[in-house]
This record gives structure tokens, sequence and C-alpha cells, in this order.
């Protein structure tokens, strides 16, 4: 089947190597199974929405393509690609029921991780955000803690900051990432980029949340 | 179909170069299917959603080196006895004995003071009223040496004329009471050692008088 896909798709290209050119299918629709190029480092596919966005973000990006991550990523891992990535405005999607977060450019995923997030009673709000502030060497002050690469994302101080990641743990509603991760993310970011917190669990909450941060954004 | 040595090397490596690129079966089938929604994929791959019963995350990025500050080798004190510190007693000066102890003593103790004043006795006058206090109606000289006690022991002279600053005497009496007990106890000895052999005389003179009365008559 992947060999069908692969094969489907370099034939669409023009039989080149998937790996110089990536695919680009057409994009004015997209086909109920999108054609699929693999390379190493990156799955590309036609230009798909993301259906959980569709509460949230009413003009949502399109993502094209996915980091090739082989085995199911544990606490603390990371993956990073971007310099096979056009620059441009980089945006984020945190997903609470998977417990990952995607950094897109450009409609490819540049990095993915996995996350901490708020522990029942301090729950991670979801929605639509705006990077509101960047800090390198951020110091709680409510927790008394360092928090590393904070990107401030909400007035009343959830951010996305370099965390110790790892199995049973969770935050005060902050996004957690590796500290490693969390630095890339840093460069990567600039004040005003989306970031779309997205959860299973509370989709009436997760409108409202995306409501009061469109209005605040 | 009977593979030649260099055909099966020839596939045997061309299959490991597929898997080191990751061109070869990596995506599972489940995964190609998921790619109708790239958010599919994510989860696909992700740890999944958290166990219940996370706990917040304290983040430390740098480990804080607490130096250990030697200790001294504990000292075992099984029962040390517990002494009062020593309290500096400020001795008024020699005033001139008759001014202190003629104007107060009189009124406050009576006739007994009234000796040792007029004597002029080398006690100094902060013990005078002290002793006076304690001696009531015992007079002479005699007697100094028991009232001495007192004076070493308790009671302060904040009744008295010009005394100490301390509100209770020290449990060591001084050195100047010391001498004056010894003394005194050295007097009384002597007085009823002399009393005694006064006695002791004249009794043999009674007995001598009646044994001779006796053998007169």
């Amino acid at each position: 089947m992947v060999y069908l896909g692969l094969t489907a798709a370099l034939a669409q290209s023009g039989c080149q190597k998937s790996d110089q050119v990536p695919a680009r299918a057409p994009e004015a629709a997209h086909p109920a199974r999108p054609l699929v190029t693999y390379s190493s480092d990156r799955i590309r596919f036609a230009p798909t929405p993301i259906a959980a966005l569709d509460s949230i973000a009413a003009d949502q990006p399109l993502v094209k393509s996915l980091l090739n991550v082989r085995s199911r990523m544990r606490y603390g891992d990371y993956v990073w690609k971007d310099n096979d990535v056009r620059s441009g405005k980089a945006w984020i999607l945190v997903d609470l029921a998977a417990q990952t977060i995607s950094v897109f450019r450009d409609g490819e995923e540049i990095g993915r991780a996995v996350t901490l997030f708020g522990v029942d009673g301090h729950s991670t709000p979801t929605g639509r955000f705006i990077v509101l502030a960047r800090d390198k060497h951020h110091v709680s002050n409510v927790y008394d803690a360092p928090m590393p690469y904070t990107l401030r994302l909400t007035d009343d101080g959830i951010s996305i900051h370099g965390s110790n990641v790892r199995a049973g743990v969770g935050t005060h509603g902050c996004v957690g990432v590796p500290l490693k991760f969390g630095a890339k993310l840093f460069d990567a970011m600039r004040v005003g980029d989306e970031v779309l917190i997205i959860s299973d669990g509370n989709r009436a909450a997760s409108a409202r949340r995306g409501a009061r941060a469109k209005s605040i954004g | 179909m009977v593979m030649t040595r260099r055909a099966k090397y020839a596939s045997l490596s061309v299959m490991i170069a597929l898997t080191a690129t990751g061109l070869g079966a990596v995506v599972p089938h489940s995964a190609y299917k998921a790619l109708a929604d790239p958010l599919a994929m994510i989860r696909h791959y992700s740890p999944g959603a958290r166990t219940a019963g996370a706990l917040p995350n304290k983040f430390r990025p740098k480990r804080v080196v607490v130096r250990r500050v030697a200790r001294a080798a504990p000292v075992h004190v099984v029962h040390r006895e517990v002494r009062p510190a020593k309290v500096a007693m400020r001795r008024p000066k020699p005033v001139s004995a008759v001014l202190p102890t003629a104007i107060e003593a009189p009124m406050a103790l009576g006739p007994t003071s009234v000796p040792i004043a007029a004597v002029g006795s080398p006690i100094p006058a902060a013990f005078a009223p002290v002793l006076a206090s304690g001696g009531g109606a015992v007079a002479g000289p005699g007697a100094l040496g028991l009232l001495a006690i007192p004076a070493g022991i308790a009671i302060g002279a904040n009744h008295g004329g010009g005394g100490t600053n301390s509100q209770f005497a020290p449990a060591a009496p001084e050195p100047g009471t010391w001498l004056m007990m010894i003394f005194g106890f050295g007097f009384l000895g002597t007085t009823i050692r002399k009393r005694r052999s006064a006695l002791r005389k004249v009794d043999q003179a009674g007995l001598v008088a009646t044994r001779n009365a006796a053998s007169l008559a």
C-alpha cells in the first residue's frame, strides 16, 4: 500500500526524486485519499485542513507535510527539522488529548514534541491564542520557578515554556516542552504568531475560550 | 527462481537502503489511512492521553549545588551543670560609714544599727543595713558572724542605702562575705569555748567549794 502511494506520488511529480523536490499536489480540492510521498524526514501530501480546528480558527492554515516520526513518541522526545522549509510565519498546534505540540511553517511541520499541560484544577485553556511576549530567561513570580524560553499566551500567565517533560506530572496551566525543543521553538516564534490549543474533552469550553481569545487577539 | 549471489546482495542492499532512508514500510497502514486528517497522524505517534492523577511539575533547569558545611563533631553533653552567669556586682565606693547608716538605719531598723555605725566597724557600708535588718534586736559584735549568712545569699540591698544594682544575690558568696562568715564563726566558736571553759571553771569551783564544805562539814 505504501509503495502504491509512493509510486503514485512519483508518477504525479514526473518521476523526480522525492527528496529533492517535494510533490506539489494540486491545491484545488482535498482528495479523500491524498497523494503521499515519504522521505526520511517528512511525509508530504496534498494541503489538508485539520478538522478539529474548524471551530477555533476560521481561516486555518492548511497542512502540507508532517515530520516522519517513525515510532511512538515518549515523554521528553522531540523532533525538529526546519532547514528544508521556507521561512515565514510559524504557528503552533497543541493537542492536549495526545500531549503533543506541533510547529508549522509554510504548511509544513518543522517540530513536534511531547508536552506537559495543566493538571486538574489548573487546566490549560483551549482555543486560539496569540504570542503576547517572549522571554528567554523568564522566572515565574507566582511559582518562584525558572521558566526558560517562555512564549506568553494570556494576560494571566499561561505560556509555553521549557520544562522537564516526564511521566506523571503536569503544570499549573502552562504548556511545558522539552528544554532544547523550547529553545528552537523560541527562535522560530515571534510575537503575534498564532497558537491553537485543542483538546478532545471539552468542545464547549474550547469554543468559549476561543471566542474570548479572539476578542483578545 | 534461483537468485545468484550478486542478485541476493543487490536486493539486500536495496532493502537496507530503503529502510535507512525511511522509504520502506515505516508508516503502518492505519497511519496511512489517517492521513485524511493530519491530526490523526500526529495522534497516532503520540504517547496518547495522559493518565489521571498527574501532579504539578516544578521545573529546575540547573541543579542548585548546595555546598555542605563541614559540621563540627557532635559534642555529647550528658549532664552539663547549668550555672547562672556571674553577675558583676558593682561595689559602691566606700563612703564614710557614718553617712548612710547614721541617717537610714535608725529610722528603719531601730537601735541595733546604732552601735554598728557608732562603732565604725570595718564592714562596708552597703552591708550594714542588710546585716542590721536580719539582726533585729540581737545586738553585739558577736552576732555579726551569723548575720552575715543572709547577706551573702539573698535579699539584696534594694531596701538598703546605696546597695547593688542586682535584684538577687549570687549563689556563691563573695570573698569578703566568706571572710566575714569565717571570722564570725571563729568568733562564735571562741566565745562559746570561753564561756564553756568559764562555766566549767565555775562548776569546778562550785564542786570544789561544795567538796570543801563537805569536807569541812
